[in-house]
């Protein structure tokens, strides 16, 4: 369904790579967690996916399609193909739920007919049948989501792609809207979910994609969120320290020993003694998991926020800004 | 679904914009209003060159009993003389410019200068007897006038050689002059009205990013986002087409049919009101296409796909 072929972008000639020789494949009707501390790569991955950015090098293939010789008027019947989900939903705020499913619908020339149809099936689906009308700040977060994923899925996508959907919700409404998407991974949708949710992870045990500094470091077929190999940044195993990464190379020797597919394999002691930061508390990863949201939220981002709302962010947040002039 | 879609999507953005579509509009009105302006001025002097080669072009007249120039010192031309001119107009030297000419006899004068001053009662103190011989001259080519005139001119028996051109000439400077001004200012403000239409589309891309933002997201083509913005600019251009037409109906009604044709003569000034029948639509068109233009170069800068 979606194949990386050694793919490597960089943003910025002369800068790390955002993704480096990504070779990976994710196949039809599989529902894959995307895991990493941000900057990771997670992001750029669905951006290659949407044709958002394209690769410096290597081959991405949707659907079977190449996407390097897919020309641009073509890009838009690609993204009808694929969903996208939010961590911020981004529901146009003054449209009402049904409002907003029925744009997704409108604005690529779907028959009145069969909107009228579609966008109440689909708010059934999502379980907001009596709730069409409210308008988004009227919704809870669970709620709103559950709109954006109703928007992501009303055209019946193959693949639906969530960046880090149930990161602004709560530990039980995330749960709810976990189930919203296995149930769509079971009509048959491909769902790759971006995420820093530790109990979503443990509790579908499905496959598991781990990133580091643009790489795969781990793909295990029915996964935790965490794991005892030591090229794990999120499990705390490996210090989350790109800028440093020449000093801590991932294919250091101490990192490598064939771990993969061996999941249960305890890590060797050397690689905890060689990383002086290892001894960091779980605690401690959870707050970066925090810290990274602003910039984890880069998809369309400089599209969408408009001046009221960029400057909303800056007062709430003064890093934010920061990181944006980053991503620029 | 479309149409309607495109349509809101259209009255919301110019809403929107209010303040900058207003000056859209009036920057691309006053900018068209000149454009109109010229393109009339020129369509004037073609008129009047093309009456020109239809009217004689030349006229010669020989001396009458009153002339009073140098060369008419012996009264009236004689028939000898007026057998010359007949001559040279047919001789090898001036027939290549010549494509026909008319003779008027002295009767013939006198009947256009009593029906020219019909009613008038100094008409009936005149006879034919001093009235002059005139030769009415069309040329091949109404530019070749001065060789013509240059050779009648001061030869014994020619009282006066008139040259319909030359007497248009500062007429049609003038107007040629104006064109200039009119188009140059026209240039300047359609400028004005280009960047207006760039800086009203970048606003209301701005305004739209969340819509554009999901759009793309979920498969719009290129041009169903696009069009909205487009149409948005080329409506305004089109208002503002809609009021030069106006504004020329204004000048052409009162200035040039209610001043300067009563006052130069109705034969001289041919363009009227009827003229923005091909005026206004040409006005109207150019605003839409470089509007459209316009839109189309903010859209590629500000819209990525």
């Amino acid at each position: 369904m979606i194949r990386f072929d050694d793919v490597t972008k960089t943003y910025m000639r002369g800068q790390h790579p955002a993704v480096e020789n990504l070779d990976i494949e994710f196949s039809r009707g599989e529902f894959v967690f995307l895991v990493g501390a941000s900057g990771s790569g997670k992001s750029t991955l669905m951006r290659m996916v949407l044709k958002e950015v394209n690769p410096t090098r290597g081959t991405v293939y949707v659907a079977g399609k190449d996407l390097s010789r897919l020309p641009s008027w073509k890009v838009p019947t690609l993204r009808r193909d694929i969903g996208m989900v939010f961590q911020d939903f981004r529901l146009l705020p003054s449209k009402t739920a049904y409002q907003n499913i029925e744009f997704a619908l409108a604005v690529i020339g779907t028959p009145r007919k069969v909107v009228r149809r579609l966008v109440p099936e689909m708010l059934e689906m999502v379980g907001l049948e009596d709730k069409g009308k409210r308008l988004p700040h009227e919704l809870s977060g669970g709620e709103q989501q559950r709109v954006a994923i109703a928007r992501a899925y009303v055209n019946r996508p193959s693949i639906l792609l969530a960046d880090e959907p149930t990161g602004n919700l709560d530990p039980s409404t995330a749960s709810g809207i976990l189930d919203l998407l296995t149930e769509i991974n079971e009509r048959g949708t491909t769902v790759v979910m971006a995420t820093h949710d530790r109990s979503a992870v443990d509790r579908l045990q499905r496959r598991v994609v781990e990133m580091v500094g643009g790489q795969v470091v781990r793909d295990e077929e029915r996964g935790g969120y965490e794991t005892p190999a030591p090229v794990s940044v999120i499990s705390g195993n490996l210090p989350d320290d790109s800028s440093h990464r020449e000093e801590h190379p991932l294919d250091d020797e101490s990192l490598v020993p064939d771990w993969e597919g061996a999941p249960e394999q305890e890590p060797e002691t050397s690689a905890r003694s060689t990383e002086p930061q290892t001894d960091q508390t779980r605690e401690d990863v959870r707050e970066d998991d925090g810290e990274d949201r602003p910039a984890a939220r880069d998809i369309l981002e400089e599209d969408l926020i408009d001046e009221r709302e960029a400057q909303r962010v800056r007062d709430e947040d003064p890093f934010a800004a920061d990181d944006e002039e980053e991503l620029r | 679904m479309r149409a309607r879609y495109i349509l809101g999507e259209i009255l919301t953005g110019l809403w929107r914009n209010i303040s900058m579509v207003i000056s859209v509009i009036i920057v691309t009105a006053v900018s068209l209003t000149f454009v109109g302006t010229g393109a009339l001025m020129q369509k004037q002097i073609m008129d009047m060159k093309s009456t020109l080669v239809e009217q004689a072009q030349v006229t010669i007249f020989l001396c009458s009993p009153h002339s009073t120039a140098a060369s008419c010192a012996g009264g009236a031309a004689t028939d000898a003389q007026i057998a010359s001119v007949r001559e040279a107009l047919e001789g090898d030297v001036l027939s290549p410019y010549v494509a026909s000419y008319s003779e008027r006899s002295q009767e013939e004068a006198l009947g256009v200068y009593q029906e020219q001053f019909a009613g008038e009662s100094f008409v009936s103190n005149f006879t034919a007897e001093d009235m002059p011989v005139s030769f009415h001259i069309t040329l091949e080519n109404a530019d070749d006038s001065a060789a013509v005139v240059e050779f009648f001119q001061g030869r014994d028996g020619v009282d006066e050689v008139t040259d319909l051109l030359n007497a248009f000439a500062p007429f049609i400077d003038v107007l040629n002059q104006s064109t200039l001004f009119a188009l140059g200012l026209a240039v300047l403000m359609l400028i004005a009205a280009l960047l207006l239409v760039a800086t009203t589309i970048r606003m209301s891309v701005a305004g739209r990013r969340r819509e554009i933002a999901i759009m793309r997201l979920v498969g719009a083509s290129n041009l169903f986002i696009r069009l909205p913005f487009l149409l948005e600019g080329a409506v305004a251009a089109i208002i503002g087409g809609v009021i030069a037409s106006g504004m020329l109906w204004v000048g052409l009604h009162y200035i040039v049919q209610g001043w300067l044709a009563p006052t130069l003569g109705e034969q001289l000034i041919t363009v009227g009101v009827a003229d923005l029948a091909w005026a206004a639509p040409l006005l109207i068109a150019l605003g839409a296409v470089l509007s459209i233009a316009s839109s189309v170069v903010s859209l590629n800068r500000y819209l990525k796909v």
